[in-house]
């Protein structure tokens, strides 16, 4: 029997129509926007605070969010500073918190609790019909806690939450980063596949591929031990050979520990997260069917490449309960021209809407599943 | 064909014939057979620590319930017989029986997660320590039913005497409710610790439940042996291993290991973490001592209440080495086992695979090399009644049983004749040069290793004579480290597949091996990865650039690898330099960097940083332990901050 999912009719948009979107709908005067973004490195941190700035200039309300890691680098510093004074000049009042990704101490990634604890305090949704969550220059494990967060609160009203990200893969992969070597989850996004209800589950572990990623995933294969591997690949891309490409990198690994074929590999529309959330929650679907009387199935999921399938991802975890592995980014490192803002490409705007008017309340039944 | 060399033996983990098929028994026998025998890996809480890929997983894997069932199944297997002697002599395997009931729980991700709770210490340390007993309680009723098909309600606990009052509270005795309350505890504790936002300190009682502690109570694990119609009764000791307990949180890592270094528990139980979670000071105190001793806490003596175990090399070098060498011929020799094509001709013992013979220089580099050492004669005004002295030394050194090899008789002369020039300077000062005595009696240079390892290195340097080759070398350049040394064999073994499919003799040649170890060694550093490895990889660069430096100077007065500081130095570097110790720390945990403290020179202790196996290949740099850079922790200070600039 096929199960009904919970946004199988999604509002998104992307591009043209995403932009059109942010201003067609945020410029009605009743709108009392909550915006959430990055105020870090990244060129994209105050794009999208820009264009809300222009058509709902005054009912903003921003909190905007500094990843502080150990050592950062000098250029990465000025650039963050620079967001750092757009952002107070675009959206007046706004809130700029700083937390650290890794502990002082032991440089354990503990980032998306610390985040939490930071919005539970310093953000109050109460007076707000919107919220904004710009993923841009956030890292995943971050937004994804973020959005979470937002989505449990908010679930027995009609605040909206949307979930925006500048997909711009050119100045992702531009973007170096050193793993810290230490697979972990989310906060929030534990699952239960630790559990000793769900020891003799099979374990399917979802990869997204990605340029420069291959260590990471080599450790969060290695944490999961999973007994099957589907990775994603982006198809159609803007760009055709790119699933080759990745296929040729990860070659290696796919015919020796991750044993995977050619029947294993998930093809997802690189532009469109609906189109890879629908395609885990049908591979759920049908491994369910499979493993009921085998201890059952879980799925691992890894959003490790492009930003905006990454929200695909963060969508069927939020269904499921899904389990998200990710290695935090102990340092990043970028060149001059990549930090420009000036000459930066903007990307193309991806608007999910996660929640609220949409959609309605959820029926009682309905919620996430463990 | 799979190269199984390119697999990490953790790897081979889920499958146990797979596993047992490629563990040797030599670091069994080598760290836990003493502890084992005294009794003291199960009476007491046991550290062991190592670097990445030191074999901490793998020595732990074997003493689970499962691996030594399947042990025992197939004990007379080839290659098991050996294991099994071990694992008997170590105890864990009594009367062809499994003695322990061992269950691993690797602590990445969730525990450290504990620590973050807006909770007392001491509350967030009982809220994990409650979670890991019940797992570890879970997991060894999941080994006795997947290994032994002993089903819960055919197990009974056999419980200390004093805790009858309170056994309600871990369930009882009766396998069947003992289960049921560590899942209980477990799904409890797991939804405190996976809530977005934590339950106040107030509820948590109602939350999680009353105290849960079976390893306060738990003695001894009952459970049923068939033999024939006949059932009997065996009591397993229970043993708990907390793997890559080195995520936690130094503070929450020793209050965990206070609650585990209590003697009144009967339970064995094994710590095994990485250096990283200790503070710098601590992490350099480990690396450097033969046994560490972190733990101290009142009333708590190591060796009494704890077993250090330190997986890494230190204390005496040349023995480690050598039990290295051992070790890492055996497991090639089990890896090779498991490749088809090598197996079927018998090829199995790599070090046949890799000549050692055949090395020297083309004809044309040979005639440069004679035309070199010509000129330095002449340059430092040596007599030729001199030259031959040195020549026939070198003839000496070498023995009868093969004719010296033109090339090296050549580097050994050049060596000798750059250190008499050296020593004739030294001993008559004159402001005319070198118109001292050219036949200075007492001025005399030796032939000697020093001077037969200098001239390989330069021969190495200026015409590119190989140098890695043969399995020590290769074993050498593993910094000790099993998992490095199947990376490094991965391609030579690689490269053995072809000669064979191409129909030629499988051995390399010594210039292939040195080829393919150098590619290796760079490649492997280049891939990096790993905390504060931006600031490492500068020391080893600047460490390796002086090196360089030093041991090319042409009478080969140093051949080093090591940047040494005075060991009055080192020891406040935690304190006088905490940025440059944490880098260190790094360092010393991935294997970039070995410490060799206490190394007396020119009559002053110093502390060495030795680089490691891959620097080496990757810089060109000899396998040979003992020379250094004399330096201070300011330079090495400097070398740090060059990298976080």
């Amino acid at each position: 029997m096929k199960r009904s999912l919970r946004w199988d009719r999604c509002v998104s948009h992307r591009a043209n129509a995403a932009e059109t979107f942010l201003t067609d709908f945020f410029k009605a005067p009743r709108r009392r926007i909550g915006l959430i973004a990055g105020a870090g490195f990244d060129p994209r941190s105050a794009k999208v605070a820009e264009s809300l700035s222009l058509v709902a200039g005054g009912r903003i309300r921003g909190l905007f969010l500094r990843e502080e890691r150990p050592s950062p680098h000098g250029n990465l510093l000025a650039s963050a500073e620079e967001n750092d004074r757009r952002l107070r000049e675009l959206v007046p009042g706004a809130i700029i918190e700083r937390f650290d990704i890794f502990d002082a101490m032991d440089n354990a990634p503990v980032g998306s609790r610390r985040v939490i604890n930071l919005l539970r305090s310093r953000f109050d949704l109460s007076d707000l019909t919107d919220l904004v969550i710009d993923c841009s220059a956030l890292s995943a494990g971050i937004c994804f806690s973020i959005a979470k967060y937002f989505y449990e609160i908010t679930r027995q009203t009609l605040t909206n939450i949307h979930l925006v990200v500048l997909d711009n893969p050119a100045t992702d992969d531009a973007i170096e980063s050193t793993n810290c070597g230490q697979p972990s989850s989310p906060h929030g996004f534990q699952g239960a596949w630790r559990l000793h209800e769900w020891a003799n589950a099979a374990k399917l572990w979802i990869p997204q591929l990605g340029h420069g990623k291959r260590a990471v995933l080599e450790l969060v294969h290695k944490f999961v031990e999973p007994h099957a591997v589907c990775p994603i690949l982006p198809f159609p891309a803007t760009s055709p050979r790119s699933a080759d490409r990745l296929i040729e990198s990860y070659g290696d690994l796919f015919e020796s520990s991750w044993q995977v074929d050619a029947r294993d590999l998930v093809y997802a529309h690189e532009k469109s997260p609906v189109d890879l959330y629908r395609s885990i929650l049908v591979i759920d679907d049908a491994r369910k069917r499979v493993f009921k009387e085998m201890g059952g199935s879980q799925i691992i999921l890894s959003p490790v490449g492009s930003k905006a399938l990454a929200l695909g991802m963060l969508m069927a975890a939020l269904e499921r309960d899904f389990a998200v592995v990710l290695v935090e980014s102990l340092a990043y490192s970028a060149a001059a021209q990549v930090l420009d803002v000036q000459a930066a490409p903007r990307g193309e705007l991806v608007h999910i809407w996660l929640h609220g008017e949409a959609y309605g309340l959820p029926a009682p039944s309905e919620g996430a599943e463990s | 064909m799979e190269n199984p060399f390119l697999r990490r033996a953790t790897e081979f983990l889920r499958d146990d014939e797979a596993f047992l098929a490629i563990v040797s028994p030599e670091p069994v026998s080598f760290y836990l057979q003493t502890p084992g025998k005294n009794g003291a890996l199960y009476d007491r809480l046991v550290q062991l620590r190592g670097t990445p890929g030191s074999g901490k997983t793998t020595l732990a894997r074997l003493f689970e319930y499962p691996t030594l069932q399947t042990l025992l199944r197939n004990q007379s297997f080839t290659g098991h017989k050996d294991l099994f002697a071990a694992l008997s002599a170590c105890g864990a395997i009594r009367e062809e029986q499994p003695y322990v009931l061992g269950c691993r729980l690797p602590m990445e991700s969730d525990y450290r997660d504990f620590w973050e709770f807006p909770y007392p210490n001491e509350v967030k340390t009982t809220l994990m320590a409650s979670l890991l007993q019940a797992r570890t309680v879970l997991g060894w009723f999941r080994h006795l039913r997947s290994a032994s098909g002993i089903s819960p309600d055919q197990v009974e606990l056999i419980t200390r005497p004093e805790s009858h009052s309170v056994l309600d509270t871990i369930g009882g005795v009766a396998g069947e409710s003992v289960l049921r309350r560590a899942a209980e505890v477990e799904n409890r504790i797991y939804k405190v610790m996976t809530a977005l936002v934590a339950p106040p300190e107030a509820s948590l009682l109602e939350e999680v439940g009353e105290a849960y502690k079976p390893f306060d109570h738990i003695d001894r694990i009952r459970v049923p042996v068939i033999q024939g119609s006949e059932t009997t009764y065996r009591d397993l000791v229970p043993l708990a291993i907390f793997d890559d307990a080195h995520v936690l949180h130094p503070e929450q890592f020793r209050a965990f290991e206070h609650f585990l270094v209590r003697r009144e528990l009967r339970i064995a139980r094994w710590i095994i973490a990485r250096f990283d979670v200790l503070l710098p000071e601590e992490a350099l105190a480990a690396a450097i001592e033969d046994r560490s001793d972190p733990t101290e806490y009142p009333g708590v003596t190591s060796g009494r209440d704890t077993e250090p175990i330190l997986l890494q090399s230190s204390g005496r070098r040349r023995k480690q080495r050598e039990r290295f060498r051992a070790l890492a011929k055996d497991m090639a020799t089990r890896y090779l086992r498991r490749m088809p094509l090598l197996n079927e001709k018998g090829l199995t013992v790599l070090g046949n695979l890799l000549q050692e013979d055949e090395v020297g220089l083309t004809p044309g580099k040979l005639k440069e090399l004679q035309g070199r050492v010509s000129a330095t004669q002449k340059r430092l005004r040596v007599s030729d009644t001199q030259r031959d002295n040195f020549e026939a030394q070198v003839r000496t050194f070498w023995g009868e049983k093969t004719p010296v090899p033109r090339d090296v008789a050549l580097g050994m002369t050049n060596v000798m004749m750059h250190r008499l020039g050296v020593r004739k300077r030294r001993s008559n000062p004159s402001l005319f040069g070198d118109e001292a005595d050219e036949s200075e009696p007492s001025i005399t240079v030796a032939a000697n290793g020093s001077v037969y390892e200098a001239a390989l290195f330069h021969l190495f340097q200026d015409y590119d004579r190989p140098y890695y080759y043969g399995i020590d070398n290769l074993c050498d350049a593993s910094s000790e480290n099993a998992e490095l040394f199947l990376r490094l064999s991965a391609d030579l073994v690689d490269a053995v597949a072809t000669q064979l499919a191409r129909s030629k003799p499988p051995s390399l040649t010594p210039s292939m091996q040195h080829k393919l170890l150098r590619d290796r060694g760079a490649w492997i550093m280049d891939k990096w990865n790993y905390p504060q490895e931006s600031s490492v990889r500068r020391v080893v660069q600047n460490i390796a650039d002086l090196c360089l430096k030093k041991s090319m100077e042409p009478n080969g007065a140093v051949i080093a690898n090591a940047f040494g500081i005075p060991q009055s130095e080192f020891d406040t570097l935690a304190t006088t330099a905490p940025e440059t110790a944490r880098t260190l720390q790094f360092a010393v945990a991935y294997n970039a960097v070995t410490l060799v403290p206490n190394h007396s020179c020119k009559n002053k202790e110093w502390c060495l940083l030795e680089l490691g196996g891959v620097a080496l290949l990757k810089y060109g740099l000899t396998l040979k332990r003992g020379g250094f850079i004399e330096g201070t922790a300011q330079q090495l200070g400097e070398f740090t901050r060059e990298a976080v600039r």
